[in-house]
């Protein structure tokens, strides 16, 4: 089966790839500067924070000279990465022919701003007074991942989702491409990247959401530097703290409504003032810059008799574990499962790896038997290897026989000839071929006659 | 196992021109290498050799794990083995 995934990717990738007056513009948001700064691998951070206060250019060599004997692959990533993001721009001077490196002067002057004032938010958090009752922690927490949950119900089957958000069917056809396919008169189904998509952790799904969101904006008529800019600035807004709407411009407004449907503010309304309050969900799309997903607590339980205990009442849990195991009973708290042979082989042919299904229930794994090694057992864990195996016993492959070579240098160069070498047989002077590789290896082997 | 002299041979890059396109059938299907553990292999062989000679598919025996047969044959193989796999699995009586 294709092992194909979806990858989250990093959102620097996606800055990266904006052209070059773009990134400029967005450096001149001193907390775009701080996310990118948090962003960049540890080499990088220490020499952009080095050259924070030079002016001139360094060379390059002499930026060698810092390095220890084995450090020259890290520093060359950490170069790479500071070029492509324009952080750092290189000069190159052909009558001495050297290379040196200088700091973006508008990353350079923000980043010294923000370093010495501190960084100040473009507006405050609402006084006590006017916002009457703030949620609580919590109850910020549960509201943020219900409009997760509900709107990612929505995406994989919008007949089960209670109630609909507020997402235009426009919108959430976006989303849903590349998740679901849609045959005429069917229902959509999910494909083999929605099932991926479907186990993949919420700050990965998070990312992949808001990387389409970005993605299509051009479409829509966003600027997508503004689009990123606005969503970086909120991730450095304090969580749980309200702010007020009319300090947003008119396009941040349009941006929140959206955001409060996926669950990453709270929208409330006082008697004169409205305000919004970013939830975690908001916060971790810094954090997720770097890579480092914060663990939510896990639900299941996985014992050696391949019984499945998942400690959830959430629907779309009970969807997900549906993927790869028989559900059995469904109590208010508690989902009884077990992971049979039918229900794994169920979700290969839709795709899902037997690692996947594995690295979903230990990341997931019930903090009662999280600190047991290994949280999953390994009986299970063994056995889902084994059938997923059992399914691919039989390679197949359009190839060809080559037979009755007149030579032996004949066929050892033949042999040698391209990557599509699938066997050989040097006894009888006799090779497999990939079938693709079938016209090249005739014109070869006519030349050499 | 002697190899089975089929119509359809273009894998014989010197000695036979193939009548079609970069050696395919008439539906344009390439001939199938098959790589599998021994006992599949062994399986494969048994289903040719119970097949009607006009239907034999196996156009060549490579070694104990490596078959080389014609295009036609996959389905065939894959829905072979998969009954087979499911003979072999106990389903608890409801």
């Amino acid at each position: 089966m294709p092992q194909v995934r979806i990858i989250a990717k990093n959102f620097m990738d996606m800055v990266s790839a904006l052209p070059a007056m773009k990134l400029d513009k967005l450096y001149e948001n001193p907390f775009i500067c701080e996310a990118i700064l948090r962003s960049l691998p540890p080499l990088a951070k220490k020499y952009v924070l080095q050259m924070l206060y030079i002016e001139n250019p360094i060379l390059a060599k002499s930026m060698e000279e810092w390095l220890l004997a084995d450090g020259y692959s890290k520093h060359k990533v950490a170069l790479d990465r500071l070029v492509q993001l324009r952080v750092f721009s290189e000069i190159s001077d052909s009558r001495k022919r050297e290379t040196s490196y200088i700091l973006n002067p508008t990353f350079q002057a923000n980043l010294q701003k923000h370093l010495v004032y501190g960084g100040v938010l473009p507006r405050e958090p609402m006084s006590s007074a006017i916002t009457n009752r703030l949620p609580s922690l919590e109850d910020l927490e549960a509201y943020a991942l219900e409009q997760w949950e509900c709107f990612l119900l929505q995406l994989i089957n919008s007949a089960q989702a209670e109630r609909h958000s507020n997402i235009s069917s426009s919108m959430m056809k976006v989303f849903q491409r590349g998740l679901l396919s849609q045959r005429d008169k069917e229902a959509p189904k999910l494909t083999e990247h929605g099932f991926q998509f479907l186990l993949m952790d919420t700050n990965a799904q998070l990312w992949y959401i808001i990387r389409e969101y970005i993605s299509n904006s051009e479409e829509r008529g966003v600027d997508s530097a503004d689009l990123i800019s606005f969503l970086l600035e909120l991730s450095f807004h304090a969580t749980g703290e309200a702010y007020n709407v009319n300090t947003l411009t008119e396009f941040q407004k349009c941006i929140i409504k959206d955001l409060a449907d996926l669950g990453l503010v709270k929208l409330q309304q006082g008697r004169k003032e409205s305000w919004f309050i970013p939830t975690k969900l908001a916060s971790n799309l810094s954090v997720s810059l770097s890579d480092t997903s914060s663990r939510e607590q896990g639900f299941v339980v996985v014992e050696t008799n391949f019984r499945m205990y998942a400690y959830s009442s959430s629907k779309l849990n009970c969807e997900i574990l549906r993927l790869f195991s028989r559900i059995e009973y469904q109590l208010p708290n508690l989902i009884v499962g077990a992971i049979t042979k039918e229900s794994l082989y169920d979700a290969f042919e839709n795709g899902i790896s037997a690692e996947q299904i594995i690295s979903f229930l230990q990341q997931n794994a019930h903090p009662r038997v999280a600190e047991r090694v290994p949280s999953v057992p390994e009986n299970v864990t063994d056995q889902i290897r084994l059938w997923e195996s059992d399914l691919n016993r039989v390679e197949m492959m359009s190839a060809y026989v080559y037979d009755d070579f007149p030579s032996r240098d004949v066929f050892e160069s033949a042999c040698d000839f391209d990557s599509g070498l699938l066997w050989e047989d040097s006894k009888k002077m006799r090779m497999v071929v990939k079938g693709e590789i079938h016209m090249h290896m005739r014109e070869y082997l006519r030349r050499q006659k | 196992m002697l190899p089975q002299e089929t119509p359809n041979c273009h894998w014989r890059l010197f000695s036979e021109e193939s009548p079609h396109p970069a050696g395919t059938d008439f539906l344009g299907r390439t001939p199938i290498a098959v790589f599998s553990d021994i006992p599949m292999a062994q399986f494969i062989i048994n289903l040719n050799a119970a097949q009607p000679a006009s239907q034999k598919f196996i156009i060549h025996v490579l070694d104990g794990t490596h078959l080389f047969v014609q295009p036609h044959a996959a389905e065939m193989i894959r829905s072979a083995i998969s009954e087979f796999r499911d003979q072999n699995s106990y389903e608890k009586p409801a």
